[in-house]
């Protein structure tokens, strides 16, 4: 479903060449068979991949709502059913750090700590996680039906996904998935934000004997030094713009894999990219997973998965302590909880605790031109992003 | 009134005036001239003159009446159009919020010369001193005591209701700014001297003529001050300004002006692009678009002082990333701006016919279309008119086959062509359109249609092309090119198509362009320095007022 | 009444009342108090008449708007079965052409022009005031804004209202900048309790008079042609003269007028839904402009002529519908065009709706308007001018009758301008030029 385009298709793209500044390309040059092609592309969207049918995947209800969990967890903490109420009577308020009900909620573990740094001075509150069929993502462990994972891919229907990230939060209501073209809305939006101030990604697949057979690719991630334009509508990055490769060895990856058909995959591998700590301050994968659909306009579609360390993700929610918690109604200690228990991988010698947890996240990208950094000043022009919406 | 007579010097200029009428037949041998045009401001020379006199920092805002376009030109609608009252509306808006920031605390010391006796009362000596000098740069001449007067009496009770200098300074200048005589250029004539029975514009007439020709602004105080030595009315006086124009920087705006004009890149501001079918083009683009091709002009004509036909197949151009993206090739700029950038050798994309300013100019919102872009070749590059289409096509013949859906614009047109009520015009038009359909109603290149391939060849009354570059050579082949464009830029300056005693003169015009090598700064400074280019035809009733005293500071 | 002496400086009278007297006392009434048309000084009397116009491009498909009997309006056909709520207050005429006279037909301008000035022009070029003008002459003098245009897709030329003939009224495009207009810091609510003339006000009134003063030496270096049209420009100075003068007297209170909310800034273009969007929203605001007394002449042109509407992601606009859309054979008409005539008819009841929403006693505001409609064509497939479309919706007051259809095969448009010029009270006994020229009063529906 997701890997369908479901974008209205123009006329079908001309053939892509990336180049560099020895030589301009000519949009309409033919490849042999022999010789290797490379194909560009920005990314437009990145975010959780959480899916949802809107039925099967959160039987059980959905996490409940900041202003009730605060109500929850401040009786537990000891608080009067008076003293709670008053302390959240205009909430959210500004949800500044003076509105009354904010200092409670932040020590609410132990009256004393921060819980967003210490949340283990509060009990486990739980969290309902997604119960259903599907999750997109890959099998990571390699163990297929036989893992204990028994979440099955919605579009290839690999079985025994392994995707804790989105069992943790697939059921909190503003990280809930929706059936594309939707996208799950706090992810999309954070995501929207941030693509104004935060470098493009880039992605290029290089098709050793081109892209009109089945064979072996390279594929490379890096970070570019200028951001996205947006296109007329505002929404999805504009085709065909340049970007300059961000020469920093922390954002660039290069993974070995194949191409069948219109869709690329790799072989497991480490893979890391700078983000950001509105989202996180980084993903960094083992048994990095990709799969993209490149569809007959030149635009992509695809899965990234991995395993990332739990507590960097944590820590994305987390070091904005209760601004994300009550804007998201997502309760960070609970979802402190919920990441330890569904790590499912990389166990501390020491404790046996999972230091890692399965993952996997959505793209959506456009082509582009992909170039070496140059001497030019080449940070994008902040009027040129704001004025092309 | 004594201080009144301090700040006017008695170096009043006997004026004939006269009532302008149609060109009538005169004893002779040079030809007579128009009438009269009397052309209203438009928005960019507004805001010019706000600019020139007063800074950048003080803001423009509110709504203007749309100019119209008449015979080609905006600048020849402005001599067309009047005040209409919600027009005016605006021009009140905009010229109180004008004055209120000139008198504003920001800005009155640094562009009022004097203070009031008592900020809170009236002060005629600083409002006159003010009010004259102002005057004098917005109604471009300096003012008739009587104008004068007028405006310090406003200013004075306006003070005095209010009990503010400033705030009564503000609505007397906002009154001149809603002038008829700020807002319309008036053309007065006076007897000639070198030419018996002839007349010509007056030396501040003269000057408006040149300095909205030159620089699309008011005259600056320089030639101003020409106009009151009389240089303008000599060869060399005027020549001397002319040359120091035309070297000026400030000649990119009067060029880029005339090509806006003639472009008709007006039209882009109610230009509709489907943004699901075209999602590259924004109105950045537009922007951004309209740039590429002025700059592409003024380079070439201006910097380079290079041959006109050249705009047509010059593959140097200048973009933004944003641009390369609809272009779709690979480019940087420094900080995301302008950059030059040359298309390669052999591409289809050459010269201003495939730019996007054009192609995606004369499209529909959701397609291309030849029958457009062949007729704007025609009608802007080429000054030729093309018959408007008759009120009872009969569209039975496109639809008369089992699938009315042709997959391209060549193929949908083709049907046209072949009934003979049709194909009359579109001949002329379509072979020339044809050969861009390689461009999208955005401007981008693309190869097929619907899964067709797409086939660019066409032709040019006679010259045959296999594409946009083709197109472009046959374009800057055209002798009608080079005509056209001294046909425009002399009815842009004059404000009016020429007369049929001044046909002479723009034949002369066109073959001195050609011994120029084709430059466009030559050209505009035969036209700056033709008598014909300041001469008013004379009444023809031959009834004379009197001369009216015209106040003008001390040097 | 006080004779007006014109010659009297204003600055002089206003003069001795800065000080914040009353304003009534002393000055001059303006020549409009004069006029035997209205009564609208003083309160209590009958509300003024309104009056306005509804452009649309393309007309109507033939054969599916013409009531089916003359004389009383029972059903209504079906493209104009969105008016159905409204057929007893409005009139349908069918059969009447635009008469070319052998002029070459002006495509989506000839008939139009015809229909709204009298005159079908030679060339492209209008040259006689449209009806709107004649009439706001008459009935549109004391209010602050002697007529509004707004312009539904987005561009100011869309507006068919036009004084001298070259030059149309620029029709405002956007719903935010028409609401600053109308009810931002300049209006003065007529139902508010208390009443301070803005000092500042007089003194620009005072200072305006300046500006009039220019005229005589302008003059002088102006042509004949020139002179005719620097008119226009002193006419609208005349217009923004009165517009202070009002701001300056405390309005009668009026019981229907309540300020609407502040509109927000919406986008403009000739997307449909947009278009439909900004239509809503100038309805709204004309309305309440209206029951506010800021005018009683109103102009809306939904698209132009030649209709640029489209729908989003659609390459074709309706323009090029009509023309390229085959007839389908089995429904007999082009079904696109039928579509969009369908929300152009649809958006038009909402006008109406919008006029008939606002009670005044017993009575609603769509009953003291008339509105004409407009559109260029009968037939848009072939630019056919015979069988236009024409419609009025109100009875003015009581001025017409209504719920009537009558067909006038063969009959020029101009007698529907005539008509309405001569209930609303313009000295006209004959309008036209050419085949357009009539002195037939459609009596059938003149009270």
């Amino acid at each position: 479903m997701f890997l369908m385009n479901t974008s209205g298709a123009a006329s079908p793209r001309i053939r892509r060449i990336a180049v560099c500044l020895t030589a301009l390309a000519l949009p309409m040059m033919a490849a042999s068979a022999a010789a290797a092609e490379t194909k560009s592309f920005v990314i437009s969207y990145f975010y959780d991949a959480n899916f949802s049918d809107g039925k099967t995947d959160c039987p059980a209800g959905l996490n409940m709502s900041a202003i009730d969990f605060y109500r929850r967890d401040l009786a537990k903490a000891g608080h009067s059913h008076d003293e709670i109420e008053a302390a959240l009577k205009d909430f959210p308020g500004e949800g500044g750090l003076k509105q009354p009900w904010v200092p409670l909620v932040v020590t609410r573990g132990n009256g004393k700590d921060n819980v967003y740094a210490h949340p283990e001075t509060m009990a486990d509150p739980g969290m309902i996680e997604v119960s259903g069929k599907y999750s997109y993502g890959f099998n990571l462990d390699g163990k297929g039906a036989a893992s204990p994972s028994k979440f099955e891919e919605p579009d290839t229907h690999e079985q025994g996904v392994n995707n804790g990230l989105y069992k943790v939060e697939g059921c909190i209501r503003s990280y809930r998935g929706l059936p594309p073209p939707g996208r799950p809305s706090l992810p999309e939006n954070l995501w929207d934000v941030l693509r104004d101030v935060m470098p493009a990604w880039l992605i290029t697949v290089t098709a050793a004997d081109g892209f009109g057979k089945d064979g072996p690719v390279t594929v490379t991630w890096d970070r570019a030094l200028e951001r996205i334009t947006r296109d007329a509508s505002g929404a999805v990055a504009q085709a065909d713009m340049t970007y300059q490769v961000d020469p920093d060895p922390r954002s660039h990856n290069e993974l070995k894999g194949q191409i069948k058909g219109n869709v690329v995959t790799v072989e497991p591998a480490k893979f890391n990219m700078v983000l950001d700590p509105y989202l996180q301050p980084e993903i960094r994968f083992e048994q990095t997973h990709m799969r993209i659909n490149i569809a007959a306009d030149g635009s992509i579609r695809g899965v990234l998965g991995g395993y990332q360390p739990w507590m960097t993700v944590y820590y994305g929610f987390a070091d904005q302590g209760h601004i994300k918690e009550y804007a998201g109604s997502i309760n960070l200690p609970a979802l402190y909880y919920a990441l330890k228990r569904n790590a499912d991988y990389d166990p501390d010698p020491k404790t046996g605790q999972n230091r890692q947890i399965s993952s996997a996240y959505l793209l959506e990208g456009v082509p582009a031109y992909v170039i070496p950094a140059t001497n030019k000043t080449a940070a994008a022009d902040t009027d040129s992003s704001a004025k092309a919406r | 009134m004594a201080y009144l007579s301090k700040i006017l010097a008695s170096a009043a200029v006997a004026v004939t005036i006269y009532t302008g009428a149609a060109v009538s037949g005169v004893a002779d041998d040079k030809p007579a001239g128009g009438e009269v045009v009397t052309r209203r401001l438009s928005q960019e020379q507004y805001r010019q003159v706000i600019t020139d006199l007063f800074g950048p920092s003080i803001k423009v805002g509110g709504r203007f009446e749309p100019d119209i376009r008449r015979d080609g030109l905006l600048a020849m609608g402005a001599s067309q159009v009047s005040v209409t009252a919600s027009g005016l509306e605006e021009y009140d808006k905009i010229a109180r919020n004008i004055a209120a920031q000139v008198v504003g605390e920001a800005h009155r010391d640094t562009l009022i010369p004097c203070k009031p006796a008592n900020a809170k009362a009236a002060d005629d000596a600083c409002a006159g001193q003010f009010l004259a000098e102002t005057g004098k740069m917005l109604y471009r001449r300096p003012l008739t005591q009587d104008e004068l007067q007028s405006r310090v009496k406003v200013a004075n009770d306006a003070a005095v209701g209010l009990k503010d200098f400033y705030s009564g300074l503000g609505i007397s200048l906002a009154t001149m700014l809603e002038s008829p005589k700020f807002l319309f250029r008036q053309e007065i004539a006076e007897t000639d001297p070198d030419h018996a029975g002839q007349f010509r514009m007056d030396a501040y007439s003269k000057a408006s003529q040149l300095s909205f020709f030159l620089w699309d602004a008011a005259p600056d105080p320089e030639l101003l001050a020409a106009a009151e030595h009389g240089d303008l009315n000599s060869d060399s006086g005027l020549a001397k300004q002319v040359d120091r124009m035309i070297a000026s920087p400030r000649i990119q705006g009067g060029v880029r002006a005339f090509f806006t004009d003639m472009l008709g890149f007006d039209e882009f501001e109610t230009l509709a692009k489907d943004s699901m079918i075209f999602p590259k083009y924004s109105t950045k683009v537009a922007k951004d678009a309209q740039e590429q091709t002025l700059r592409t002009i003024t380079d070439l004509l201006v910097t380079q002082k290079g041959d006109y036909r050249d705009i047509f197949t010059t593959r140097k151009t200048f973009i933004t990333p944003l641009l390369a993206s609809v272009y779709n090739v690979p480019f940087v700029a420094p900080a995301g701006g302008w950059a030059p950038y040359e298309f390669p050798a052999g591409d289809s994309r050459a010269g201003i016919v495939s730019q996007v300013s054009f192609v995606a100019l004369h499209s529909h919102p959701g397609r291309s279309s030849p029958t457009l872009r062949g007729k704007a070749v025609r009608e802007v590059l080429l000054c030729q008119k093309v018959p408007t289409p008759p009120a009872n096509v009969n569209f039975t013949l496109v639809q008369d086959t089992k699938n009315p859906q042709y997959k391209t614009a060549r193929a949908r047109l083709g049907a046209h062509a072949t009934d003979p009520t049709c194909a009359g015009c579109h001949k002329i038009m379509d072979p020339i359109g044809l050969g861009l359909e390689a461009f999208d109603s955005g401007g981008s290149l693309r190869s097929s249609e619907n899964g067709d391939t797409i086939d660019t060849h066409g032709e040019l009354d006679g010259m045959k092309f296999t594409d946009a570059a083709g197109l472009a050579q046959a374009v800057h082949d055209d002798p009608a090119a080079p005509s056209c464009v001294v046909s425009r830029i002399s009815s842009y300056g004059l404000g009016r198509l020429p007369g049929k005693g001044e046909a002479d003169w723009v034949k002369t015009l066109q073959a001195g362009f050609k011994d120029d090598g084709y430059k466009f700064p030559a050209l505009l400074r035969r036209i700056a320095t033709s008598p014909e280019f300041y001469r008013i035809a004379p009444p023809q009733t031959g009834a004379l007022d009197a001369p009216s005293k015209l106040a003008s500071q001390a040097p | 009444m006080i004779p007006i002496n014109r010659t009297m400086n204003r600055r002089r009278v206003l003069r001795g009342m800065m000080g914040g007297a009353a304003i009534s006392v002393g000055l001059p009434f303006l020549d409009c108090f004069l006029d035997t048309n209205g009564t609208a000084l003083a309160s209590g009397q009958a509300l003024p008449v309104v009056f306005g116009t509804w452009f649309w491009g393309l007309g109507l498909n033939p054969g599916r708007w013409e009531p089916a009997k003359p004389g009383k309006l029972e059903t209504m056909n079906v493209e104009l079965q969105p008016l159905a709520p409204f057929k007893d207050k409005m009139n349908v005429f069918s059969g009447m052409k635009a008469f070319l006279d052998g002029k070459p037909n002006g495509v989506h301008f000839s008939g139009v022009q015809g229909m709204l000035t009298g005159t079908v022009p030679r060339g492209m070029l209008a040259d006689k005031p449209s009806v709107d003008t004649l009439i706001a002459d008459v009935i549109g003098t004391r209010t602050r804004f002697r007529s509004l245009e707004v312009a539904c897709a987005g561009n100011p030329q869309h507006s068919q209202s036009r004084r001298n003939g070259a030059v149309v009224n620029p029709a405002e495009v956007s719903p935010a900048a028409l609401y600053t207009r109308i009810f931002g810091p300049e209006f003065t609510d007529p139902n508010a309790a208390d009443f301070k003339p803005d000092p500042a006000v007089i003194v620009r009134r005072s200072a305006l008079s300046a500006v009039a003063d220019d005229r005589a030496s302008f003059e002088k270096t102006l042509g004949a042609a020139d002179r005719a049209r620097l008119d226009e420009y002193f006419t609208s100075l005349r217009g923004l003269e009165q517009q202070l003068d009002l701001q300056m007297e405390k309005p009668a209170p009026l019981a229907a007028c309540t300020v609407p909310g502040k509109v927000d800034e919406t986008p403009v273009g000739t997307e449909i839904e947009v278009v439909k969007t900004n239509h809503k929203l100038f309805a709204a605001l004309l309305a309440h402009a209206v029951a506010c007394g800021q005018t009683q002449v109103i102009n809306v042109a939904f698209a132009d002529a030649t209709s640029s509407l489209r729908r989003a992601g659609g390459t074709q606009t309706h323009h090029e519908f009509s023309h390229e859309e085959p007839v389908d054979a089995q429904l007999g008409y082009q079904p696109t065009l039928a579509w969009f005539f369908n929300e152009i008819m649809g958006s038009f009841a909402f006008f109406l709706a919008q006029l008939d929403g606002i009670k005044e006693g017993d009575k609603t505001l769509l009953d003291r308007t008339t509105i004409m409609t407009a559109t260029d064509l009968g037939y848009a497939k072939l630019h056919g001018l015979e069988n236009m479309p024409m419609m009025t919706v109100g009875s003015g007051g009581g001025r017409l009758k209504t719920g009537l259809h009558i067909p006038a095969q063969g009959e020029p448009t101009s007698r529907v301008g005539l008509t309405l010029q001569q209930a609303m009270g313009v000295p006209v006994s004959s309008w036209g030029t050419d085949s357009m020229q009539t002195s037939k009063t459609i009596t059938e529906i003149m009270a």
